[in-house]
């Protein structure tokens, strides 16, 4: 009887480690999303941060005689463009520009969107101004607001990320306010107000934290978003003023010259492509890992 | 139903409101005299006066955009400077070409993306939903003029199977000369939007099947392709509709640069050509035109939404 | 001696999660007559709505759940069925009526259509005749102007108004059997009783058999001929009402039957509690599986699982799965 008794609670130990184990494995799955976008950015982090060492020939320097020559292993590793120049340097060069871009969209849009609805939230008055003129800005469809601001703004790379802010701000603006409603609507937001803590305080130091998550979460997908819509208006040569490379710049020289350069299509479009995948990835895994529902 | 549409339609107003003002001050954000910028350095002092004065510059800001927008209302979108005939006739020639390939677009990816994802849902967990959550993760990070890009590489240079680039009317080429000319920038900003529309399609469907009524439909013995086409179709078409609903809108304003990558002469070439030579009326033609439709559009879907659900018409009655 | 109309023999119903297979129901076998109203009782999670979704086989058997035992309907084992002998046993011969009305009835359909679609279905009725015959049930459950009612959406009625609606859906066909799974817990007390009191008028009216799933002991008492008492996927005890009610043999069902307020009884007796909570499937204890909450578990009960077994001494067709099951007295 007691041997028995000892026998099945191992068995049971055992069975709860097993389950234990697959908990384990799954959240580490979970995170393994997060892992692999991580990976993917980073890789293309340190390709943009040892450009200068990798690619020592540089972005702008040319040599008339190497026009359009095909990727080789001992020659240009890319291949080279329409005007002599390493694709290799001006992809990689190219990442330093576009992530750059990217990333300050991506953070200045998560602060201005998190102010606007930490403070829409908070304010009644506020909310409806706020919230109406994020309803109209988003009316307008997002890559031809970004392309009608170039028009009108010079030409360069702030001006770039400044239009891209405008369109991507209402969407982190959104999602910042209805994640402080609910916070804001909790009892201990209440009692705090009445008990005479100070609107600052409040928002800032107890509601802010609160919707970290969701906005964080948000500002990756606008991180990507932002690299998409960077390349595309540089593609449609309203973006990065040229020479300078972008991604977006190299595949706009590459189309006039698709059937005589397949690589100038190819590895910019490849870059490009991974990174916005990653951030993505990245996206969902974070939503994963943060979202207490997914356990 | 009456008082719902038109409490929905008067939301519209502040949302015009925004657009036009923001669309109204695209002109003058620029830095500096627009209408120098848009005569170019070689314009002269009177030349320059000249435009001011028929383009109004030289009133405030809001009796300004007061008369654009009673210009507007009129049916007067302005002028172009590098283009003959009148605002309305050129953006109606340059529609035609954007909706075609929109329409094309949307087509293919609610034919591609609204079965993938029930047939996601009806697998949730298994090979075939994570085979489907893959390629809409492809789509939804894949940007369309590069996929365009791609396209062209491997059809047009490669397999030389379609054309490269043009674009052929129905009226001119007939049938399949229009049908091949746009069968790959229709793909490639068709498969975009047919990422998200997966997912949305997906998660619409689970939230269906798992729902009670879907289990006692089950236990009043009706047969699966029954609760399947009938109730859960029905239930899940109001989010599904939605979902091809805005698509008709992202890929619109996607098609601009999907029409630069195929050389397709639709408002997004109009739009890239006006930026380049800072065409400012154009440009606001398009921009409002464009969000004018979007904005119906969202309306209409939003009244058909309270057409297929009894609850959303409740609601929007104060019930 | 009544047929029995259902006959439950050592059900298991495993359901497929990311850990591999639950068991949701151990091996749980009762059966109920013709005509006879049967009650199962028990806390929530312990596996009652698994239970009449299993008979029925509610879960999908691809992706969520894995049926043993034997389902005998009218002598038929249920679960050796194809899908398309199943679909018409579904609906017609045995019915089922859901605990929320608002969320089992289709939002985007009127009442009479969901009625008659039954109707079509099984009776093969047409069009006009299928709403007759819907409006009829309507008026048979007790639902004031049924023309009118035909037309509306769920949203649009009360909640004992859905409730009757969805007794009209069940009883259509006339089937032998309903499951009532928790069919007044959604509802005000007052609702309660005429809901109750329907079930009750229409399974003498019809001879049709019940099974009634609840929580609340009082409505098994005032309606129910036999009670069946379950905890974590386990028949623990079955008797007829009376018996189960002056001498309740397992400890889990005392328990219960403790934790009804009583208007008679002692004042200064303070409302009973069973201790702990229902244990989630995956932690299933050793040996008697109440035992961690039983005030009167002994070494041996954390070892030994009991069996379903007659109570030494009881009435005839009293069971109890308890060591110290004993007639009434026994172990108070």
């Amino acid at each position: 009887m007691e041997k028995q008794s000892r026998q099945d609670r191992r068995a049971l130990e055992k069975r709860l480690r097993r389950e234990q184990r697959a908990r384990m494995t799954r959240k580490f799955l979970h995170n393994k999303l997060a892992m692999l976008g991580s990976l993917m950015i980073l890789t293309v982090v340190l390709l943009a941060l040892l450009a200068p060492v990798l690619a020592p020939q540089g972005p702008l320097e040319n040599s008339v005689y190497d026009r359009l020559t095909p990727p080789s292993l001992d020659g240009y590793l890319f291949g080279s463009d329409n005007l002599g120049r390493s694709v290799f340097a001006r992809v990689l060069y190219g990442a330093r520009l576009s992530l750059t871009i990217g990333a300050s969209v991506g953070l200045l849009s998560m602060v201005l969107g998190m102010v606007l609805g930490l403070y829409a939230s908070y304010y009644r008055f506020l909310d409806n101004l706020i919230m109406r003129v994020c309803d109209g800005l988003s009316a307008i469809p997002s890559t031809l607001l970004a392309i009608a601001l170039m028009a009108s703004l010079d030409r360069n790379i702030l001006n770039l990320i400044i239009s891209l802010t405008v369109v991507s701000v209402p969407r982190v603006a959104r999602v910042a306010r209805s994640a402080a409603v609910v916070v804001r609507e909790q009892t201990y937001i209440e009692a705090m107000r009445s008990a005479g803590a100070s609107s600052t305080r409040i928002i800032w130091g107890h509601i802010a934290p609160n919707i970290l998550s969701p906005v964080l979460v948000q500002s990756s997908y606008i991180f990507a978003n932002a690299i998409i819509t960077e390349a595309a208006l540089s593609f449609l040569g309203v973006g990065v003023p040229l020479p300078e490379p972008s991604w977006g710049n190299i595949l706009y020289e590459g189309k006039a010259v698709i059937h005589k350069a397949w690589w100038m299509i190819v590895y910019p479009g490849l870059f490009t492509a991974v990174t916005v995948l990653g951030l993505n990835i990245f996206g969902d895994g974070l939503r994963d890992v943060l979202d207490p529902h997914t356990n | 139903m009456k008082k719902y549409v038109l409490k929905r339609t008067l939301t519209l107003i502040p949302v015009l409101f925004v657009v036009s003002v923001a669309i109204f001050m695209l002109v003058h954000i620029a830095p500096g005299d627009p209408a120098a910028a848009l005569l170019g350095d070689r314009a002269s002092q009177a030349e320059i006066d000249a435009l001011r004065e028929r383009m109004g510059l030289n009133d405030p800001l809001p009796v300004q955009y007061v008369n654009w927008v009673g210009g507007v209302l009129r049916g007067d979108l302005g002028e172009s400077v590098f283009m003959q005939g009148s605002m309305t006739q050129i953006l109606a020639e340059h529609m035609g070409p954007t909706l075609a390939l929109t329409g094309w677009a949307v087509l293919l990816a609610t034919l591609f993306a609204v079965p993938l994802g029930i047939l996601a849902a009806k697998n949730q967990g298994r090979l075939a939903d994570h085979l489907v959550s893959v390629t809409s993760m492809v789509g939804i990070s894949m940007p369309s003029f590069l996929l365009g890009l791609l396209l062209v590489l491997l059809f047009a240079v490669q397999l030389q199977w379609l054309p490269a680039w043009g674009y052929v009317s129905i009226r001119e080429g007939g049938f399949l000369a229009h049908l091949r000319s746009l069968i790959l920038p229709a793909i490639a900003l068709g498969f975009i939007e047919s990422g998200l529309m997966i997912r949305m399609t997906r998660s619409a469907m689970l939230e269906v099947l798992q729902s009670d009524y879907i289990r006692m439909c089950k236990a009043k013995g009706v047969s699966p392709s029954g609760i399947f086409l009938k109730h859960a179709l029905r239930n899940s078409l109001i989010s599904i509709l939605t979902v091809v609903g805005q698509s008709f809108m992202v890929l619109l304003s996607g098609a601009t640069v999907v029409e630069t990558v195929f050389n397709i002469p639709g408002i997004g070439q109009l739009t890239v050509n006006s930026v380049l030579r800072r065409d400012y009326e154009v440009i606001q033609a398009v921009v409002l035109l464009v969000s004018v439709m979007n904005v119906l559009i969202c309306l209409v879907l939003d009244l058909l939404y309270g057409l297929i659900d009894p609850r959303a018409r409740a609601g929007g009655e104060g019930v | 001696m009544a047929k029995n109309i259902l006959e439950v023999q050592n059900l298991v119903t495993r359901f497929k999660t990311e850990q591999g297979l639950m068991k949701a129901l151990d091996g749980v076998s009762f059966h109920v007559e013709e005509g006879e109203l049967v009650g199962l009782v028990g806390e929530s999670g312990c596996g009652k709505s698994v239970m009449s979704q299993s008979i029925m086989r509610l879960y999908d058997e691809k992706t969520q759940a894995r049926y043993e035992g034997k389902v005998l309907f009218n002598g038929r084992d249920l679960l050796t069925l194809d899908e398309k002998e199943m679909q018409r046993v579904r609906g017609q011969e045995i019915t089922m009526v859901f605990q929320d009305a608002l969320s089992a009835l289709d939002p985007v359909f009127p009442v009479g259509s969901q009625i008659a679609e039954a109707l079509r279905i099984h009776q093969g009725l047409k069009g006009k005749e299928a709403r007759e015959q819907a409006e009829e049930m309507l008026r048979l459950v007790g639902i004031p102007s049924p023309g009118e009612r035909m037309r509306s959406y769920p949203h649009e009625l009360s909640g004992g108004m859905r409730q009757r609606v969805m007794i009209a859906i069940a009883l259509c066909c006339h089937p032998k059997l309903l499951i009532a799974d928790e069919p007044t817990t959604a509802l005000d007390v007052t609702i309660q009783a005429q809901i109750m009191e329907l079930i009750v008028r229409l399974n003498k009216q019809l001879n049709m058999g019940v099974l009634l799933i609840t929580h609340d002991l009082a409505v098994i008492a005032e309606t129910c001929t036999r009670v069946a008492v379950m905890y974590l996927g386990q028949i623990v005890e079955e008797a007829d009402v009376k018996t189960l009610f002056r001498r309740p043999a397992h400890p889990y069902t005392r328990g219960l039957l403790r934790s009804i307020p009583r208007l008679d009884g002692d004042k200064r007796e303070r409302l009973f509690v069973i201790g702990g909570t229902v244990p989630l499937l995956s932690q299933i204890p050793q040996g008697c599986r109440f035992a961690p909450r039983c005030p009167y578990a002994c070494e041996d009960c954390g070892r030994r699982e009991p069996e379903l077994l007659p109570v030494p001494g009881g009435e005839k067709d009293h069971l109890a799965r308890c060591h110290k099951a004993a007639d009434g007295q026994g172990v108070s």
